[in-house]
């Protein structure tokens, strides 16, 4: 029992340091963005138009219309970076299955071309060694 | 023990083919079955401890060998599954909302979900044709041979009825 908390904690460990590399690399990312205009943090005149929940008159120029332009919806919802996950909030459609089975042939084609080369490293591999004792033999 | 493996393993494909696809499941399934599908993963990482420390201790010692691959390629899914989680949880809108948390999520997080997200599909493939022979071997003996011997016994029935069923018998 103890083992298994032990591997568990050490397991979690790994995750957390790559969860923390992430977070140094999220935010450096997210401070660089902060200086777009429309992003919170900006200080540009794009971002003092930008409607705001303290000032909600002003209009947006963002494309999303959500307060903060970038961050805050300027992106549409179901856009491209939300892979339309608007349109899923429900779930459940028959169409959406294909979606999962491309996902799964997506695997499928990587997993057979991976398979192929290895077979085809392998017979080339035995090929090599069926021929390799022949030569030495000619050669002594 | 091989059993058990076997049916973990097919649960955290299907979970994980169902949460590569919010538009399937829904935004609240996606998120709880992801954050299901990270203790299934440990699950998973604890069963193959042993091959895990073993093939560690002697990764720089031996040079090309299928397992070392193996060993890559498996840290680079572990760093892109946690990427997945990590960055799901930041963005996310249905757990910490319920929990009552809220946190600043950026735009990096969300390129980093979708980025990882593709990048553990084609790790998962390459992760799942390096161990081939063994997934064949499992599916052969807990998946085919019970359902061939099934339709073999479904065959073989008919005849004994024949045969009780004539007269005088």
């Amino acid at each position: 029992m103890l083992k298994i908390l032990f591997r568990t904690v050490m397991i979690l460990m790994a995750a957390g340091i790559v969860a923390g590399g992430l977070y140094l690399y999220a935010s450096n990312t997210n401070s660089g963005m902060s200086n777009f205009p429309g992003e919170r943090g900006g200080s540009t005149s794009d971002q003092v138009e930008a409607p705001s929940l303290t000032n909600p008159e002003v209009p947006s120029t963002g494309r999303g219309g959500g307060p903060g332009g970038l961050h805050g919806g300027g992106f549409e919802e179901g856009g491209f970076l939300e892979g339309g996950m608007e349109r899923g909030r429900e779930g459940g459609s028959l169409l959406s299955w294909l979606g999962v089975l491309t996902q799964a042939g997506k695997i499928a084609v990587i997993t057979i071309v991976i398979a192929v080369i290895q077979i085809i490293v392998k017979t080339i591999r035995r090929k090599h060694s069926q021929t390799l004792p022949q030569s030495t033999s000619v050669s002594t | 023990m091989n059993k058990k493996n076997f049916v973990i393993d097919i649960i955290i494909f299907l979970a994980f083919l169902v949460a590569m696809e919010p538009n399937f499941s829904g935004v609240a399934v996606h998120e709880w079955l992801s954050l299901a599908l990270a203790a299934t993963i440990v699950v998973h990482l604890l069963l193959h401890w042993d091959w895990i420390i073993t093939i560690g201790s002697q990764f720089f010692k031996k040079l090309w060998h299928t397992s070392r691959l193996k060993f890559v390629v498996d840290i680079l899914l572990f760093i892109s599954v946690v990427a997945i989680m990590i960055s799901g949880i930041m963005i996310s809108r249905v757990i910490l909302p319920t929990l009552g948390v809220e946190i600043q999520s950026g735009m990096a997080w969300r390129v980093i979900h979708s980025t990882s997200a593709d990048l553990s599909i084609l790790l998962l493939g390459v992760h799942f044709a390096l161990n081939w022979s063994w997934v064949w071997d499992k599916c052969k003996r807990y998946i085919f041979s019970p359902i061939g011997r099934l339709f073999k016994h479904k065959t073989t029935q008919p005849a004994i009825a024949v045969i009780n069923d004539e007269p005088g018998s």
